[in-house]
């Protein structure tokens, strides 16, 4: 039985009730004027911006001398990482206004612009912010079936970090090469993930950092359920699960079914299960994102993934590896499980898929920008994405992480800059940001409809088994079952099929 | 009468009607604000448990599903894990707080000088966020690697414990936190009961020959009994409602090992926006808590002899 009233239409009633009775009790008199009418606002015109905490106060920051010449006010929410994602679907939902300009994850994207909750973004102003710098692996993340629909402000991956200075040391290189058959690269890290479960079983166990004490280890992830799994579990499954002929990552493109549960999603989900219970320091198989951050920046671990792992070692208070960093893209395999073949195949040399983890934070004009504030909206968001704001916020402890062609060339500002990397780390890293916003194989994030509930059943398998509380493949084809079960509650199987293919462009 | 009923009653009826009408001009702001805030939400709550609302399905109208969504949770193992941990949490803090309750005021009372310290002492738990609570007491101590609870155990030669990565010591670490917090609210209750007894009938105890277990048994257990249950009933539901301290402590794992029903319930609702699965589950929380706490009421008057 169909109800009258669209989803939608009834939780608009009912907020439209509440509020109206809520406007009523606290709305002030309006004092009439002469001739009966009202007398029109001389207020100046307002933006109003919704973002995170750390990262909208350094855009108010940036913002206000630009603001101020132009007189206009700011005015700027601020919420955590999560609950800025809540505030927006809500806002999305419930055809409600949450400000003129938000950030937002690019995962939701689908949600966010099917809704028609954004504007589309004229070409003046993607002419002003020269968009052809930037990355398609990033522009991918701002369009929707061809259009451009917000702007970059971070081009978020995963990359991997490893301690170049150990693995550059004579001694333990050639302790590491009698038991491997191999030597230890300072310029690469592992390029397998074979090469970093050895690496972590090596490190494990012994006084590397000089400490006097055994508790060092060989790696740190993000592994606890509600903070960073999602984007922990997948960086170390997509080199086994991403095959190079197939688009598809995370569902199967004809028919809608999950993926999670395959051979190897399998692989990753068994080996990184043991990696976190044996190779970690305590506590590992619940870290959050900051936990495998600080155990790699307070000298643990000799080798990570994030986003993050450049920015954070550079600060002295909370970092003792300043420089002894290197940088690559995520490891690979020479075996991928090919989910068209029903078989792994084996390539000569390692096959990498490295994740776009998250996608990033972007700038969005919502559709329901007030006429008067239009001009100043859209000159507001010019100004923050032009390429001189966007090398500014990605050369200094902001967080936003390069996007664009011209940022990748910027070794001088990355090396001498606020962040004062140094050229080699600089290089390093740029490097791997550019090889893994350009790889063929590289993984687009989940971004179809529904990705929270995709993440919060993904998290809650890997979590189990990791856990103890479910076997690898257990876990995994509950996973697949209430990945299947999203999709139908989303709109049926072959609806999401379609959506992930425009995810990817296609 | 008849007389003095007609006499009176036109003067008695006018102030009657007038003191009716200013009654409920009175009331009706709490009335409306009630039903606003209370009576729209449980009825709209339930509404959406049997729809298939979906927050985040955008362009898909809602269907009317009937019973689908209890169905659903009968047969959802996930729910009923999380209600097995919500009750394995309440039978481990309820009796222990109410043991450390008891033994404390009983201490409490019988001291002379001190007393209103201690009872202030007692207090400071309470007083504090349980987010607070849980973040000092619970991430910072019971961190595994560098926590000073597995240093000190490490220090005098024994392993660390695994806190918050073991699904038992996790649930053992929430419950520690819960006791220590709550724990004064036991104390505290009893004590206020405790000395709702009189003392003349411990003496006229003695006089008869009663010693002091069986006074404590015949003459303070049954006085302190209402005040006693009450805070039980108090608890019992606190607990069955605990949200707070493992969102900020565990996240409801590790896996799904200290996730309990109203995490549960936020998580479907709120983050995934499934809110009519979400509304069933909270229905169903709702339905056996009322069930229990009455069941609870009338099994307790009965055994004290009120019935």
């Amino acid at each position: 039985m169909e109800s009258n009233l669209s989803r939608r239409q009834f939780l608009r009633l009912v907020g439209g009730a509440a509020g109206v009775a809520a406007l009523a009790a606290c709305a002030p008199q309006t004092a009439p004027q002469a001739g009966g009418e009202t007398a029109m606002s001389q207020e100046k015109i307002v933006i109003r911006y919704a973002g995170l905490d750390g990262m909208g106060a350094r855009v108010e920051q940036f913002m206000l001398p630009w603001v101020e010449e132009n007189g206009y006010e700011l005015e700027r929410g601020a919420f955590g990482q999560q609950e800025l994602t809540d505030k927006i679907m809500q806002s999305v939902a419930t055809d409600t206004y949450l400000a003129d300009i938000f950030q937002f994850p690019s995962n939701a994207r689908a949600d966010v612009i099917s809704a028609g909750a954004l504007q589309q973004i004229p070409d003046l102003v993607l002419e002003a912010i020269d968009f052809d710098d930037v990355l398609p692996g990033i522009v991918n993340t701002l369009s929707w079936e061809g259009n451009v629909y917000a702007l970059p402000y971070d081009g978020d991956i995963h990359y991997s970090s490893f301690r170049k200075d150990l693995f550059a040391d004579e001694d333990i290189n050639s302790r590491f090469k009698d038991t491997y058959g191999y030597d230890l690269s300072p310029e690469n890290g592992a390029e397998t993930w074979e090469q970093w479960r050895n690496i972590c079983e090596f490190f494990t166990g012994w006084d590397w950092n000089g400490n006097g004490e055994e508790d060092d280890f060989g790696a740190a992830c993000m592994t606890k359920r509600g903070d960073t799994l999602w984007w922990g579990f997948n960086s170390r499954a997509t080199a086994y699960a991403k095959h190079p002929e197939d688009p598809a990552y995370f569902i199967d493109l004809d028919s809608g079914e999950a993926r999670v549960n395959n051979p190897g999603f399998v692989r990753a989900l068994t080996e990184w299960t043991e990696e976190m219970q044996n190779w970690t320091p305590p506590g590992g198989t619940n870290f959050t994102y900051g936990d495998s951050l600080n155990a790699m920046n307070g000298g643990r671990v000799v080798q990570t993934y994030n986003w993050d792992a450049v920015t954070s070692a550079t600060a002295p208070e909370t970092s003792i590896i300043q420089g002894k960093q290197g940088y690559n893209i995520l490891p690979g395999s020479h075996e991928v499980w090919n989910s068209k073949t029903g078989e792994w195949d084996y390539f000569e040399a390692p096959s990498h898929a490295p994740f776009h983890a998250f996608g990033g934070w972007v700038i969005a004009v919502s559709s329901q920008v007030d006429d008067l504030a239009y001009d100043a909206v859209w000159g507001f968001v010019t100004h923050l994405t032009k390429p001189e704001s966007g090398l500014k916020f990605v050369t200094d402890l902001t967080g936003a992480s390069p996007y664009r062609f011209s940022q990748m060339e910027a070794v001088d500002e990355f090396a001498n800059g606020p962040l004062q990397l140094g050229e080699e780390v600089a290089t390093d890293y740029l490097n791997a940001a550019r090889e893994t916003l350009d790889h063929a194989n590289a993984v687009t994030d989940q971004a179809f409809g529904g990705w929270v509930q995709y993440r919060d059943a993904l998290e809650l398998g890997v979590s189990q088994a990791l856990a103890n509380e479910l076997s690898p493949q257990d876990a995994l084809d509950e996973v697949a079952a209430a990945f299947n079960e999203v999709s139908e509650r989303m709109g049926g199987l072959q609806r999401q099929a379609e959506l992930y293919a425009r995810t990817l462009g296609m | 009468m008849a007389t003095e009923t007609r006499i009176d009653s036109p003067k008695r009826s006018r102030f009657e009607i007038r003191d009716n009408i200013w009654k409920w001009i009175f009331l009706l702001p709490a009335v409306a604000i009630i039903v606003i805030l209370l009576a729209i939400p449980v009825l709209w709550t339930l509404y959406a448990a049997f729809t298939d609302l979906h927050l985040y399905r955008i362009g898909i109208d809602t269907k009317f599903v009937g019973l689908a969504n209890f169905e659903k949770l009968l047969s959802n193992r996930s729910f009923w894990r999380t209600a097995r941990n919500t009750v394995v949490f309440m039978l481990g803090v309820v009796p222990t707080q109410l043991f450390i309750g008891l033994t404390i005021a009983l201490a409490l009372n019988n001291i002379t000088r001190g007393q209103k310290l201690f009872r202030t002492w007692f207090l400071m738990p309470l007083m504090v966020s349980p987010v607070v609570v849980s973040f000092i007491v619970g991430r910072m101590l019971f961190q595994e690697d560098i926590g000073p609870i597995n240093e000190i155990l490490r220090d005098l030669g024994f392993q660390g414990i695994p806190w918050l990565t073991s699904p038992t010591w996790a649930m053992v670490a929430l419950m520690v936190i819960d006791v220590w917090q709550w724990s004064s609210f036991m104390i505290l209750m009893l004590l206020a009961a405790l000395q709702g007894v009189p003392p003349d009938l411990h003496e006229a105890a003695r006089v008869d020959g009663a010693n002091q277990l069986q006074a404590f048994w015949s003459i303070t257990v049954p006085l302190i009994m209402p005040i006693t249950m009450t805070a039980l009933l108090i608890r019992i539901i606190d607990a069955f409602k605990v949200v707070d301290i493992i969102m900020v402590l565990t996240g409801g794992g590790p896996g799904q090992a200290t996730e309990s029903v109203t995490l549960a319930i936020y998580r479907t609702g709120v983050k995934g926006g499934d809110l009519a699965f979400g509304s069933s589950q909270a229905y169903f929380l709702l339905l056996v808590l009322m069930i229990f706490g009455g069941a609870y009421l009338v099994l307790t008057r009965r055994a004290m002899g009120k019935d």
